[in-house]
């Protein structure tokens, strides 16, 4: 793994609403390396997306109360205003998003957006950023890029928007590539492509990225590190073979367990109980204590800290090592027994 | 055209209650469809509109679903299976084909006739969100299917018994769908569809909105409602994890033709169809330890249903087609020729010339 | 395309067919219409013509020389070939032909709408552009009070109130003093001046709502946040936004001018203006069926006619319709 890239301290992302303070992002520290693909797992309302839409300015500072440091090349992200982010946005750090289908203008050729992106950083003429256009869209894999430089965004398909955008993304050979669900709207086989495609470049380039996602098999499949996020906080967080091969946190086994696996029949789900809570009235202690079957005495009362607690990677579970590691080996024996 | 002719002659000899039957398969089936084909007219003119063309959304499309058995229909967007189940329930007027509820030919049905069908058939649809009408308490809306069909006697009592059997709280009868999360939702859904107690319920994408905790939980009140009332599903998702959780028997769709069917173990075992195998290999294991095997990554995109390819719809994107021409385009019949749904071993149907030996890995497709 | 525009303009000869034929059903066949006897001895409208206690010989000579006799679908069917001929009728009172008297009040119709919907047009984006970007400040609550009691007060009351206030209490505007363009542009500025802003005032409150609604919705959209996470300045993330937000204020814009130009009655009507509207009242208070149908007729003209244009313009501006 290479130097780290972007440091996330104690993050906290609080919105003012009538009914109350939503705590979208409460107190999150992470690291990511140059060359490592950072997995986000969580469901909807965990956070995973607001983190990084804070790290790029892209939530409304006067709509939300930010505190904590967001660290990318010797700044402190959350400390410059936004006409001092405008240059790394998408220079140093560019992010795409979930739904290929609405992120590019409809009303713009797919060249020109692309262009446009080019010239907001580099002072080069439209001739010079033209050509470097065709090349990206070349190398994202977009067949006959002379031609589909002049198409409307209607006229690509879904996977080939993504890849779209990818090439935007890629325009300024930034050090940090944030996707936020890349392949969440496409279909199997084009999501299949487009991770490869941010897997090979990720190599190519020894970049960082940030993979958000609510699918633990993509994280499985292409991460290296995992961040698995529940209102607002990590509840765990190591190498993907210390999360996926030893999970250490009830809700992490609640995930796993949810998922159908295509490999096998299998018995009965073993779903989480009860639904995710409210960011406005997060439970107190363990946010997941309501929904979490081990659940005993300090749970509802001490919020458990990301620690090591011994098992090798941080985690944020009050149980002792000891008893998680018997329990998930009882979750696992009892799945594959009913599964055969 | 080979392909024109190919609609007009049935391209499988087995009738569809034969086609790779499940172990559920006893007795006479629910419903069957046979030969469905459903295009979408491209109209074109300055007063006189004439057809120039036509989406082919389904295309000779047969199959059987046995009382108390789950057949999923799994496919990329665009495939077809949405129009296939929409049209099965005869919301859309197929082009052609037959289909057949309890042995009874439903196809010239009109909307009159229809009535008692489909009190019998029920449709789940994918978005908890949009399919509930927000001026309306979860108590009329769980109680319309009654009143639609002039159901005697109080339904209060009834509307509680369901909402308790799906795991909603009775005592929020009056509560209207806003104040109810997605999971919920979808289990108010769930609640009107059983009103009338129905045999078949087509189930359109319904756990594709949720969460995957959300997920698991009305995925087992599938299962759950599934045993309790003998129901039979159509299950419809483009999740492969979840139609293998759900389904006996699975069904592949590719533009517009089921490209193979088998049972669930069957088919994700052993995939015959090349298109099947791509489509297993592309989804992530979510497993760390499996050896990372050559995922077989189909180029390109799907090709326009307007104007779909000749012979098999799947060769120009085949990888196994360019295998057996050694590199160099594609066989000739593949092609040329549609290949009909053929039993390839036991049990097991697949519409193609060259199908996947058990052990064979695809190498990754050419370009299109 | 062009097959597109063929399908519509003969469409929208229909329309115009079936407009003048509406007209002709009101006038002649619903009981106490106008042209209709009923149980009287005489059509309403000719005794009206024929002015006080007439003798039944004038009025029969009346009849006989509108055509009043002759069967309902035989003066439909000669007014159709007549009008595709340019032809529009006479008026029953002024015996003045009817294409030469709308070509008359043309004009001041014409630069009342486009005077007023410059105006409107100017004042609604920037103020809904505006209030937009600067949303929940005390500029944007201010105007979109401002914009609701605009929406609200009708524009016979703001028209009344300001002949009240601008010419009889300021004595700084005359009303009724309209000259022609032509004669002299000056004089013709200082009339008009006062009905723009009148029957700007609602469409500019329209507007703005209407804008800042669009701009706020189209700031939402995923692919502004795309403009902005690759590093766009403030400035093009707005013109982005423009671009999605004005372009339904096109379509809305041509229909709004379109039903103008048929006639702006009630202002017209207040500043005494020569224009399409108050010929239009005028001729329905004297059962003036040539005047009428003319009047309608062009009205119609100038709305499917907008329509066409506006369906053209929306081609143009979203690569995404496409009339095939």
């Amino acid at each position: 793994m290479g130097e780290p890239i972007l440091e996330v301290k104690d993050l906290k992302v609080h919105f003012p609403t009538p009914d109350g303070v939503v705590k979208a992002v409460d107190g999150l520290t992470f690291t990511v390396h140059r060359g490592e693909t950072f997995g986000i797992v969580g469901e909807s309302g965990s956070g995973k997306s607001v983190t990084c839409l804070t790290a790029l300015g892209l939530i409304k500072r006067e709509s939300a109360q930010i505190s904590g440091e967001v660290l990318f090349e010797g700044h402190d992200l959350l400390k410059l205003s936004n006409e001092d982010l405008r240059p790394i946005r998408g220079k140093g750090l560019s992010m795409i998003f979930q739904d290929p289908f609405a992120c590019l203008h409809p009303f713009y050729r797919v060249g020109d957006q692309i262009i446009e992106a080019i010239q907001c950083h580099d002072s080069c003429d439209k001739n010079e950023a033209k050509n470097r256009t065709i090349g990206l869209l070349d190398a994202v894999g977009i067949p006959q890029p002379d031609d589909r430089i002049r198409d409307y965004p209607h006229q690509f398909s879904g996977g080939m928007r993504q890849r779209a955008m990818i090439a935007m993304a890629l325009a300024h050979n930034p050090s940090l590539l944030i996707a936020d669900e890349p392949t969440t709207a496409l279909d199997v086989t084009v999501q299949a492509q487009i991770l490869e495609l941010i897997d090979h470049i990720k190599q190519e380039f020894n970049i960082g990225v940030i993979l958000i996602t609510h699918d633990l098999g993509v994280v499985a499949d292409v991460a290296q590190s995992v961040m698995v996020m529940y209102a607002g906080r990590a509840v765990e967080y190591g190498s993907r073979d210390e999360v996926f091969s030893g999970p250490l946190h009830p809700y992490t086994w609640g995930l796993l367990e949810s998922i159908p696996n295509i490999d096998r029949k299998g018995g009965r789900l073993v779903p989480i109980e009860g639904a995710p809570p409210s960011l406005i009235r997060v439970p107190t202690g363990c946010a997941f204590n309501p929904r979490c079957p081990h659940r005993f005495d300090p749970c509802d009362k001490d919020r458990p800290e990301l620690l090591d607690r011994g098992g090798g990677h941080p985690e944020a579970c009050h149980l002792r090592i000891e008893d998680k590691k018997r329990l998930w080996n009882e979750r696992e024996a009892g799945r594959v027994e009913v599964a055969s | 055209m080979s392909r024109a002719a190919s609609t007009n002659e049935p391209t499988t000899d087995t009738p569809p209650e034969d086609i790779a039957k499940s172990s559920k398969a006893v007795g006479e089936p629910l419903v069957t469809v046979e030969n469905l084909t459903k295009r979408f007219p491209i109209k074109k003119g300055i007063i006189f509109q004439r057809e120039v063309a036509a989406v082919h959304a389904v295309e000779d499309v047969s199959f059987a679903i046995y009382p108390g058995e789950t057949l999923g229909l799994v496919g990329e967007s665009g495939c077809g299976k949405s129009t296939t189940a929409r049209v099965l329930l005869k919301l859309i007027e197929p082009t052609s084909g037959k289909i057949t509820f309890e042995g009874e030919d439903i196809t010239n049905l009109n909307k009159r006739q229809m009535r008692p069908m489909r009190r019998q058939a029920q449709m789940m649809f994918q978005d908890p969100y949009a399919s509930l009408n927000p001026r309306q308490t979860i108590g009329q809306i769980i109680g319309a299917p009654f009143r639609i069909h002039k159901m005697s006697g109080e339904a209060k009592p009834k509307v509680q018994e369901l909402m308790e059997r799906v795991g909603l709280n009775p005592e929020h009868y009056n509560r209207y769908a806003h104040e109810f999360s997605g999971g919920q939702r979808q289990r108010i859904g769930v609640a009107r569809a059983l009103a009338l107690r129905p045999k078949l319920i087509v189930c359109d994408e319904p756990v594709s909105a949720l969460d995957v905790s959300i997920q698991a939980q009305v995925l087992n009140l599938f299962e759950d409602l599934q045993g309790e009332f003998g129901l039979t599903y159509l299950f419809i998702s483009h999740d492969l994890g979840v139609v293998r959780h759900i389904s006996d028997r699975i069904a592949v769709m590719y533009l517009g033709h089921v490209v193979e069917v088998a049972t669930a173990d069957e088919l994700y075992n052993n995939p015959k169809h090349p298109y099947t195998a791509a489509l297993l290999s592309a989804v992530p294991k979510g497993k760390v330890g499996a050896q990372v095997t050559t995922r077989t990554v189909l180029t390109g995109d799907v090709p326009s249903p307007v104007n779909p390819p000749s012979g098999c719809p799947f060769h120009p994107r085949c990888p196994k087609a360019r295998q057996v021409a050694g590199g160099e385009g594609v066989p000739e019949n593949c092609r040329d020729d549609l290949p009909p749904l053929g039993e390839v071993v036991d049990n097991h149907h697949a519409a193609c010339w060259y199908p996947v030996e058990e052990t064979e890995e695809l190498a990754k497709a050419a370009h299109a | 395309m062009t097959q597109y525009l063929i399908r519509r303009t003969l469409w929208s000869i229909t329309m115009l067919i079936a407009v003048t034929a509406l007209v002709f059903v009101i006038f002649f066949l619903l009981p106490g219409a106008a042209g209709n006897a009923g149980s009287g001895k005489y059509p309403p409208v000719a005794v009206r013509i024929a002015g006080k206690q007439p003798s039944p010989a004038t009025i029969e000579a009346i009849i006989d020389r509108l055509g009043l006799d002759r069967p309902v679908h035989e003066q439909f069917f000669s007014y159709l070939g007549n009008a595709a001929q340019g032809d529009l009728g006479y008026s029953y009172q002024t015996e003045e032909p009817v294409t030469q008297a709308v070509l008359r009040r043309l004009p001041p119709t014409i630069g009342l709408a486009l005077g007023a919907s410059v105006l409107w047009l100017l004042i609604g984006c920037t103020i809904g552009v505006i209030s937009a970007l600067k949303r929940r400040t005390v500029w944007d609550r201010a105007s979109m009070i401002g914009a609701l009691a605009g929406v609200s007060m009708p524009v016979f009351w703001i028209g009344l109130m300001a002949v009240f206030f601008f010419d009889s209490r300021l004595q700084i505007y005359d009303t009724g003093s309209y000259v022609p363009f032509t004669s002299n542009p000056l004089q013709w500025l200082s009339v008009m001046w006062l009905p723009w802003i009148v029957l700007a005032l609602t469409y500019a409150a329209i507007y703005s709502r209407m804008v800042r609604g669009n701009m706020l919705e189209v700031g939402g959209e995923d692919y502004i946040r795309t403009a902005r996470a690759k590093g766009l300045t403030e400035r093009s993330v707005i013109r982005h936004q423009l671009r999605s937000a004005l372009t339904p204020v096109v379509t809305m814009y041509g229909l709004d001018l379109g039903l103008l130009l048929g006639g702006a009655i009630i202002t017209e009507n207040i500043f005494n203006i020569p224009g399409i509207g108050s010929y239009t009242v005028t001729a329905i208070a004297q059962q003036n069926l040539p005047v009428i149908l003319g009047t309608t007729v062009i009205a119609s003209f100038f709305i499917i006619f907008s329509n066409l244009i506006v369906d053209v313009f929306y081609a143009i501006l979203d690569p995404r319709v496409t009339y095939s």
